[in-house]
This record gives structure tokens, sequence and C-alpha cells, in this order.
């Protein structure tokens, strides 16, 4: 004889078995079902959201979705659900604008970290006579998409830096200079403001690499490098332009004020330093420095006046600083 | 270049169904916006991926910083949907529900994100549903800025030659915007809108 249950699951027959299993399956899907009414009542609360609120549909179903959960982003929540209501459309977010519409642990207690899951929502009109009776929003788990989004970010985000920068020194790179330069100029005129160049390099830099050896010639390079990010400001732009040879942007800075920090700069550059374990060693720089003048034709103009004072630095006896004068 | 499906009948046809579908959401919005909200189409092509690209660079585009959000459809057309924003509409639409003007930029783009699904959706399920046929929407994502745009335009593996452009004057309240539907169906789908309008306008002769 059959079981009572038995009985009545067959009574349902083939047509109420599939209702029966659908239930079940909206019950127990990985994702989170929650479906509300026009006044924001709750009318479906699936296992998924049961296991991760602790709340039982008991708990929630006949409450009003906001009153239970006050943590929700209500103002943008109701707008939202007010618009499939009325377009009969259906709606999503993504995690890449909300995070999350509930916030969950993440479902790795142990690798996630301290992370609240990530998820995209669906919201789906349920209609009944032609009228959306109520919406039900689906909640997937975004964690794992977000998660390499990140590290796919962050590794792009490295490359992007490392591409502007002189591998050697750290500082900028010529590509970079060349990009800000334009820049510069643009902000300057626009704004009215100064805006100087100074181009330094090595003097007898050949000599350090045939008496001490290309490791100590890089030595050099990097130790002038970083007299120059240290001597300027922050808001100054220091770029590698090629072999020994440096150039400095200086927003915001008249003649006079960039020959003073290029002074500084030859000052500090002279101080002995010392290369690969040997005994300490100096070298001199010499620098150009030039300033941008309303008749300044762009970026390359100015780079060129700074390099023919520089030139003139050379001319002179090297180990100085010389001021561009059109 | 292969020659355009849809002949000029069947192209004023589809202009009138996007048009009553743009009715509706602008309707619609409105209501759920509490603003005023006019949808209008004035245009639509049929054009190929080329003459996409190159419109771009054309006209009011040319200058414009443009924002483009795309959503996928499959059913009985399969393809892809890419709206684009003029600059000044991210900070008006993001104002006009509710948030302030200097509000974030992920909520400025979740904006133009509803909206987007909102216009395409009307834009094909108007023509799907006048043509007694069903289609269904992914998630609306960013495509973003005019670079992406054009990367997906010339991208080489794509399936669709041909394209619907869509120009949708968008107004809210005294301002309006510049944005454009595009609708981009592979061939096969084109052609069964083709046939699905054949029979539209048989059953309108018949009747």
């Amino acid at each position: 004889m059959a079981s009572p249950q038995a009985d009545a699951t067959a009574a349902l027959g083939p047509a109420g078995l599939a209702v029966d299993f659908l239930a079940r399956l909206i019950d127990r899907i990985n994702v989170g079902i929650v479906t509300v009414d026009a006044d924001g009542t709750v009318m479906q609360w699936n296992r998924f959201l049961h296991a991760h609120t602790c709340l039982s549909p008991e708990q929630v179903i006949g409450q009003n979705l906001y009153d239970r959960f006050p943590e929700l982003p209500r103002a943008w929540l109701e707008r939202k659900l007010r618009s499939v209501f009325l377009l009969k459309n259906f709606a999503f977010t993504s995690w890449r604008q909300r995070p999350y519409l509930f916030r969950f642990d993440n479902h790795r207690p142990l690798t996630g970290g301290a992370e609240p899951m990530r998820q995209d929502c669906t919201f789906i009109p349920l209609e009944q006579d032609g009228e959306v009776k109520a919406v039900s929003i689906v909640i997937t788990d975004a964690t794992d998409t977000y998660e390499s989004q990140t590290r796919l970010d962050e590794a792009v985000a490295a490359l992007a830096a490392q591409s502007e920068r002189d591998a050697l020194t750290g500082v900028y790179n010529r590509r970079k200079l060349e990009q800000v330069l334009d820049a510069e100029m643009k902000r300057a005129r626009r704004y009215n403001q100064s805006l100087s160049a100074v181009m330094f390099d090595i003097d007898h830099f050949k000599r350090v690499n045939d008496t001490h050896g290309h490791l100590v010639g890089d030595e050099a390079i990097k130790h002038v490098a970083s007299r120059a990010v240290a001597i300027l400001r922050v808001t100054d732009f220091v770029a590698r332009y090629g072999g020994e040879e440096f150039v400095a942007l200086l927003p915001g800075e008249q003649i006079a004020g960039a020959a003073k920090a290029a002074e500084r700069l030859r000052e500090a550059a002279a101080k002995p330093f010392t290369a690969l374990s040997e005994v300490p060693l100096s070298v001199t720089i010499s620098a150009g420095v030039s300033a941008l003048r309303p008749d300044t034709a762009d970026g390359k103009a100015l780079l060129a006046e700074a390099d023919k004072a520089l030139y003139a630095s050379k001319a002179a006896g090297r180990n100085r600083v010389t001021i561009f004068t059109p | 270049m292969t020659p355009l499906l849809l002949s000029e009948e069947k192209r004023d046809a589809l202009r009138e169904l996007v048009n009553i579908g743009m009715g509706t959401a602008a309707a619609a919005l409105a209501a759920a916006l509490g603003t005023f909200v006019e949808l209008t189409s004035p245009g639509l092509e049929v054009t190929d991926r080329g003459s996409v690209a190159k419109q771009l660079d054309t006209g009011a585009w040319r200058n414009s910083e443009i924002e483009a959000v795309r959503q996928p459809f499959f059913g009985a057309f399969t393809g892809e949907s890419v709206m684009l924003f003029d600059r000044p509409a991210h900070a008006e639409l993001a104002g006009m529900v509710g948030y302030g003007p200097e509000s974030a930029v992920v909520e400025q783009q979740e904006v133009l994100l509803d909206v987007a699904n909102v216009v395409i959706g009307a834009c094909v399920n108007g023509i799907a549903e006048s043509l007694a046929e069903l289609v269904s929407f992914a998630p609306p994502t960013r495509l973003g800025t005019r670079a992406d745009v054009r990367a997906f335009l010339s991208r080489e593996a794509v399936a669709w030659q041909q394209g619907l452009i869509v120009n949708v004057d968008f107004k809210l309240e005294a301002r309006s915007f510049l944005s454009r539907v595009l609708v981009f169906l592979p061939e096969p789908s084109m052609l069964r809108i083709d046939q699905a309008l054949s029979r539209l306008l048989d059953g309108l002769a018949a009747g």
C-alpha cells in the first residue's frame, strides 16, 4: 500500500508536479530571489537569501522590505522598482556601479577575505492581466568576476606606470615627457601661468664610463636622477631624456626661480656618492634653463631653448647653470 | 558594400514601429522619473558597419565626448545594441534622477545604464512585439568612450555587417541632448526582420 505522502504527490498529477518542482527549484537555486509587490511587501524569499541573512521566509514574507532591511538604499531601490512596475521592462544592476544590494559575506570564508559579496541584480516584472503585480529581484554572486577584474585592473595600472618610467632611474621617460610637456604648455597658456624647463646632463660622462666602467656610469646617472627628485618640488616633473641627459619641467615657476632650483641641483649633484662599494666618486652637471614666453611656439621650442643654454654652459667650462636669452 | 537589406517601404514601416516604441518609453520614463520626457526618433537608417564609424566622425557627434552603453539581445532576433550619449547628457540625466550635479562617476554611469536599458528595450521590443516576435535582453554594460566605441566598431570577427542607426532626440523639460541608438544585427536576423515586415505589410494590405 502506498504511503499517504506518495498518494498526495501522485494526486498532483503531471501538471501539479511541474508546479511543485518549479517552486522547489526557485527555492533551492543558487541565486537569491526576493519578490515584492507594489507596496514593497515581500512575497517570496528563497533559500539562498535565507542562508545568507539567517532570516527564514516566515520571518520575512508579509513584511515590508524596507522595514525589515533598513540598511537597503531605499530611495534608489524604490525608484528602480517603480520603473519596473511602470515600464513592464526588465531592469538590471551591476556590481561595477553598485557593489551589492544586500550586504553578504562572500562565499569563501577561508580564502575570500573580508570583502562583501559582489552582486548583479535582475529585476523581473511579473504581470497578470496586463499589469505588473510584483517584481522579482534575482541576485547573482559576481564576486569571482569582481576579483579577476580587480586583478586585471591592477596589472594594467602597473604596466601603465612602468611604460612611462625609465627603468634605470625610476624617473619618467622621454615618451611621458613629451605627453606632459604638451599638456603643461596648454595649461600654462590657458591659466596664464609660468612654466620653466631645465635641461641638464653629466659633464664628461664618457670619461666616467671609460675610467670606471659602464656600471659605475649607470650609478652616476642614478645619483643625478635621485638628487633631482630630492631637490625639486613634487609638482615638478623629472624625466630622463636620453643617455646622461635629463629634463625637468617646473610648472608655475618663472625663469629666475627655475635657475635657482637648477643651481641647487648643480650643487647637490656635485656631492660625492658611493658607486658599487668603491671609493666615493663625484660628477658635475651642466644645466640650461628656459621659460615659456608668449611667442614660444610649442613644447619642442621650449626644450630647444633650454638645450641651447645647456650648450652655452658646456662652452663656458661646464659645471654651471645658464639662462636662455632670446 | 553588400546591397542594403530592407526596401524603402520596409524601412518606413520599421521607422513607425520604432517611433511607437519610443512614445511608450517616453511616457513610462516620464512617469518613473517624475519629469517631462520626450523621445522622438526623427531618423532611422539601415547601413553597414563602415558607415557607422564614419558617422561618428561627422556632424554634431564629431567633437562631442561620447559615453556608450551596450546591451545584447537574443531570441527571434539576435544582436547588440549600443546607445551613445553626448557629454552634457551624463550630468543632466544624473541630476534628473536625484543625484546632484557632483554625483560620483559610477552613479552617472548607472543612470545611463538605466536609461539605455529603457530606450534600447523600447526600440528593440517595439520592433519585435509589432512583428509578434520574442526577444530577451542581457544586462546593459558600459562600453566606454569614443575610443572604445571605435574599437567595438572595428573589431574584425564581428558577425554583423549591417545595422540600424536610430537617431533619438532626447528632451527633458526644456533641455535636449544628443543620443543615438545603434542596433546591430547579423544577416540572418536582418532577414528575419525583413520576412516579418513582409508579413506585417501583406496583412495590412489584405486588411
